[in-house]
């Protein structure tokens, strides 16, 4: 049976228990921002390895190899290039523009996304001849059948299913976030650069994922500790409590002392006659 | 009788206790010590964060570890819930876990002897003295 006092603590926890749910999430939160904080500032410094080490054309695209820093030799497909609408970058509306990459060795194409436009107009590259192009991979983005059907030369999503039927040759499963060109094709310098005379910008690309850092994962843990620290001090209390109950109920007029119990007197005598009080049972 | 029906642990279980407390109370005040020492580094003129990184989680669980230490010596001696929650608050207040190790020692060494000594229950066997030493 509960008393009042301990529903009154009950309440308490259970307030301690979501506050200290919450902080443990928070710290969470701030465990994977800080981890991704981190894998921001060191991705420019990944090595770079070339397209073809990571991925053959057709192949499909590994699992790990999201967000690596690959290179490519090649020129650029002008009258492939496509847009994807319905993007923003640093709150703007606009469009990624995905431009078709002819990779020297396979003659494959992957996809470059060389930046981001207001609006849906993209320029072209500047140069059809040899661009090496540097950027980070990923996979295609699955295909989006909410939206409106686009118009030509527009896409919902960077869906390589629809390229493939677009794009002549083969093709690679996979895109490149660009991050630089030589010789400069697109004119949009280097990530974060506000928009020059084409009014393209290079989109920054998406952070790899990084799991936790430790640090604050380890407090998110010890909220929770914390919690069901709080939750086991209550469940003590109210058995203390309990016990103390059963225990002044088994002897309603003195507790139990540590020691040995008096010896038992045994069954009353039929006869009754004045008994001596046992010796460990007198008390000052 | 005038004391209540208060369910005391045992002598032996009550000193465990105090023991184990006793130890937390110090390595918590010590590490309370290095964790200012160490948020000094990181956000006072050294702005170096990785004695701080280090050494807060270790502390998280050393404080952990006090915090149950005085949770188990305080339902053992029967302590008030306020009691529990002031110490376990002290642990945030650079010397005072230092302070309340003794001052909680000598109170629990002070119900000790009063559970001990008197001992109505378990009188002291003939021919033996108490205290003798």
């Amino acid at each position: 049976m509960l008393k009042p006092r301990w529903l009154g603590l009950l309440a308490l926890l259970v307030v301690i228990l979501v506050a200290f749910t919450f902080l443990g999430l928070w710290q969470l939160s701030v465990a994977k921002d800080e981890a991704r904080k981190q894998a921001i500032e060191e991705a420019p410094r990944q090595p770079v390895v070339a397209l073809t080490e990571v991925l053959q054309p057709h192949a499909e695209f590994p699992a790990t190899a999201s967000g690596r820093r690959v290179s490519a030799t090649g020129h650029y497909d002008p009258s492939g290039q496509v847009v994807v609408t319905g993007r923003r970058l640093d709150g703007a509306a606009g469009s990624w523009v995905v431009t078709p990459f002819v990779v020297d060795g396979t003659g494959a194409r992957i996809g470059v996304l060389r930046g981001f436009v207001r609006g849906t107009v993209a320029p072209a590259p500047t140069t059809t001849g040899l661009v090496t192009v540097v950027g980070s991979i990923a996979p295609a983005e699955s295909p989006v059948t909410t939206a409106a059907p686009p118009q030509p030369g527009q896409l919902a999503s960077v869906d390589l299913g629809k390229l493939v039927n677009v794009w002549p040759g083969e093709i690679y499963n996979a895109f490149l976030f660009g991050i630089s060109e030589t010789p400069d094709a697109t004119g949009a310098g280097p990530v974060g650069a506000s928009a020059t005379v084409g009014g393209i910008e290079r989109v920054p690309p998406p952070p790899v994922p990084s799991g936790f850092n430790l640090r604050n994962a380890a407090y998110a843990l010890q909220w929770w500790v914390f919690g069901l620290f709080a939750a086991w001090m209550w469940w003590r209390m109210v058995r203390e409590d309990h016990l103390e109950d059963e225990a002044a109920r088994r002897l309603p007029y003195a507790p139990l002392p540590d020691g040995p119990l008096p010896d038992d007197p045994g069954p009353p005598d039929p006869q009754p006659t004045p008994q001596p009080a046992p010796a460990g049972a007198t008390r000052s | 009788m005038s004391t209540p029906p208060v369910r005391l642990a045992k002598p032996a279980q009550i000193r465990q206790a105090l023991k184990i407390y006793r130890v937390m109370a110090i390595v918590a005040g010590l590490a309370l010590f290095v964790l200012i020492v160490a948020v000094y580094f990181h956000y006072g003129p050294p702005q170096n964060a990785h004695f701080s990184e280090v050494w807060s989680p270790i502390h998280g669980l050393i404080y952990f570890v006090y915090a149950v230490s005085i949770a188990n010596l305080g339902f053992k001696s029967r302590w008030p819930l306020t009691r529990i929650v002031l110490n376990l608050l002290s642990g945030f207040v650079p010397f005072v876990p230092f302070v309340a190790e003794r001052r909680v020692t000598r109170d629990t060494e002070a119900l000790l002897s009063r559970a001990e000594v008197p001992g109505p229950a378990a009188p002291s066997a003939p021919g033996e003295t108490p205290s003798a030493g």
